[in-house]
């Protein structure tokens, strides 16, 4: 699991400049922003607005149209269950309730330790083995109960 | 005793376990003091026989799965046997009907060779028009004319990364050429290489050299820094 830097104004700057030649460089800066900080802050969007040339709104725009960037630092450990339709046809739903019940917690917050955070995403591009899932960047396939207790145990130990 | 394994390292066949597999393939390999060669590639794209391993014969590729961690052994002492009776068995991978009723374009190497090997890539006929391209002597080429050069653009047989990177056009090098000679612009063969980098790489994942432009990978083709692809490691 990685440790995430605390944001800081000047690291922000740093990944910026690191980036800011590149060709459509707005989506390569605010990934490496997520996988320095764990999360893209409003701060950091108001920086890269200006550093691109572009209205704050335009910016907010693209950070809120891609779910996977996060505006608050997740927790220890990531679940991402999936639900979309191939996943779903093959009990994604239920699944994700049992996570819910077994967390305490809705899709899209972390538990209140800080171990993990659970999300819903849609599609993680390997349906054939549908039900999908991925804990910290793992892809995990063919998820039944049994695998997904096993999956929430390890992130919570 | 040396054998050769052949394991995917594609996402679907990641996700439920092939590097799980892998690891104890290695493990009761060393156990046994088998000498084994294993070559990471992509999938063959059955994926309810994921994770699909493969093992080299005289005959061809024998393919097992779906594969667990606890089948290892077992399936370890079925290659060594040669019997090709364990009940995850399923013969010849080319001769399983779901692959040979398929003409492969896209994917045909896809499940064969590591994606990153440029050896594997030339033992597949990769590069083989642009040797020969290569052998041409240019300067004669230019002198004799666009019709000549177009003929032997053709006679290389050079693939265009356009047949890769448009969802397989299917147009090779000699055939954008002459579409761009008629068209009045880019001369030369090369500069059809220069442009449109960016539509290649989703094609990245499954035959990477094939991707790279049809020209030897740069330092640049293997690195593709925007993609986001967590999943592959």
């Amino acid at each position: 699991m990685p440790a995430y830097e605390p944001w800081t104004e000047q690291r922000t700057a740093t990944i910026i400049a690191e980036h800011r030649d590149a060709e459509g460089p707005a989506l390569p800066i605010l990934h490496a922003l997520q996988e320095a900080f764990g999360h893209v802050p409003e701060e950091a969007v108001r920086m890269v607005a200006d550093a691109l040339n572009v209205t704050r709104a335009e910016m907010h725009g693209v950070v809120t149209f891609y779910h996977d960037f996060r505006k608050t630092p997740p927790g220890r450990h990531v679940l991402k269950l999936c639900q979309a339709e191939a996943c779903q046809a093959k009990g994604a739903r239920d699944l994700a309730k049992h996570a819910k019940a077994r967390l305490g917690i809705e899709a899209g917050e972390t538990t209140p330790d800080r171990q993990v955070t659970l999300e819903n995403v849609y599609c993680l591009g390997f349906c054939a083995t549908a039900p999908s899932a991925m804990l910290d960047g793992r892809p995990i396939g063919r998820l039944d109960a049994v695998r997904l207790d096993a999956l929430i145990d390890e992130a919570r130990s | 005793m040396s054998i050769r394994i052949f394991v995917p390292r594609d996402a679907g066949a990641l996700a439920v376990g092939a590097d799980e597999v892998a690891g104890a393939l290695q493990a009761e390999a060393s156990r046994r003091k088998l000498a084994l060669t294993m070559t990471r590639t992509g999938s063959r794209g059955l994926y309810w026989l994921e994770p699909m391993i493969e093992v080299e014969t005289a005959q061809g590729r024998i393919a097992y799965g779906p594969v667990a961690e606890s089948d290892v052994a077992s399936v370890l002492d079925d290659i060594a046997s040669g019997s090709n009776r364990h009940p995850l068995c399923l013969g010849l991978t080319e001769e399983i009907p779901f692959l040979k009723r398929q003409s492969r374009l896209t994917f045909a190497r896809c499940g064969i060779v590591d994606p990153l090997s440029v050896d594997d890539y030339r033992a597949h006929g990769g590069y083989a028009g642009l040797a020969k391209a290569l052998t041409l002597d240019a300067r004669r080429a230019h002198r004799a004319g666009g019709r000549v050069r177009l003929a032997r653009a053709r006679r290389c047989g050079l693939p265009d990364r356009h047949q890769v990177a448009h969802g397989g056009a299917g147009a090779s090098a000699a055939e954008i050429y002459r579409l761009q000679r008629r068209r009045g612009r880019q001369r030369h063969l090369r500069r059809s290489h220069d442009h449109g980098r960016r539509s290649l790489r989703s094609d990245r994942r499954h035959d990477d050299c094939r991707a790279s432009r049809s020209a030897p990978p740069r330092a640049t083709s293997t690195s593709a820094p925007n993609i986001r692809m967590r999943s592959r490691r």
